[in-house]
């Protein structure tokens, strides 16, 4: 699964970085996978959301077969 | 009729504030947020503005409809791509029966659009880059 990247981690890891998650996993999760690939953007994906199919979604368990879209979600700074 | 959208062209604002001018409103509250200079010391020169634009046209909608629902209209316009000093970023325009309800839901609309919509800002300060939201 490509999951999406914004702002500094887009910059420094690149626009998607490709996860092979379980059939069923917690969306925070995908964060603590894409930390042991990249373990000096810890700090900035412990401040960041995770969206699923364009709907913030941290706490909220998935079945991979339901998910279209993840992203991470730094914190904004729209304004 | 309500406008959200995110753009990546320079923002009309008198084309907008007329978009808002209905005969059952008597008051229309705007909120324009420029690229501003200064911020204390740091001198800034441009900032590039970046989305992941569909989630933040629904995040935008989300809030526009919570105060669409009481009655009013609404035009919430964020433009991305680089902009430079004195550019307008984002334009929040309310239109109510009444000033007070004008003036507090564009408040609001500003506000919790800083805090949930997917929109990051890359600043060229002259000492150095900094990304918006992560501090120093």
């Amino acid at each position: 699964m490509k999951v999406k990247l914004f702002s500094i981690l887009a910059e420094e890891i690149g626009s998607t970085v490709d996860l092979n998650l379980s059939d069923s996993f917690y969306a925070k999760d995908v964060k603590d996978d894409i930390k042991k690939l990249y373990p000096d953007f810890s700090e900035i994906l412990d401040q960041s959301l995770v969206a699923v199919n364009e709907e913030y979604a941290d706490d909220e368990a998935f079945k991979l077969a339901d998910v279209t879209e993840i992203a991470i979600i730094p914190p904004v700074s729209g304004g | 009729m309500s406008l959200i959208k995110i753009t990546d062209q320079p923002i009309n604002t008198d084309e907008l504030t007329k978009s808002l001018i209905h005969p059952e409103f008597g008051g229309v509250d705007i909120f324009i947020g420029n690229i501003r200079k200064f911020t204390d010391e740091i001198e800034t020169e441009k900032i590039e503005y970046t989305t992941y634009k569909k989630m933040a046209e629904k995040e935008m909608q989300k809030l526009a409809d919570k105060v669409l629902a009481k009655g009013m209209d609404v035009v919430m316009v964020h433009r991305v791509g680089e902009l430079k000093l004195a550019d307008v970023a984002v334009f929040i325009g309310v239109a109510a029966p009444h000033r007070a309800e004008a003036f507090e839901n564009c408040q609001f609309l500003i506000d919790q659009l800083k805090e949930t919509v997917p929109i990051w800002k890359k600043e060229y300060d002259k000492d150095k880059i900094r990304w918006g939201g992560l501090g120093e």
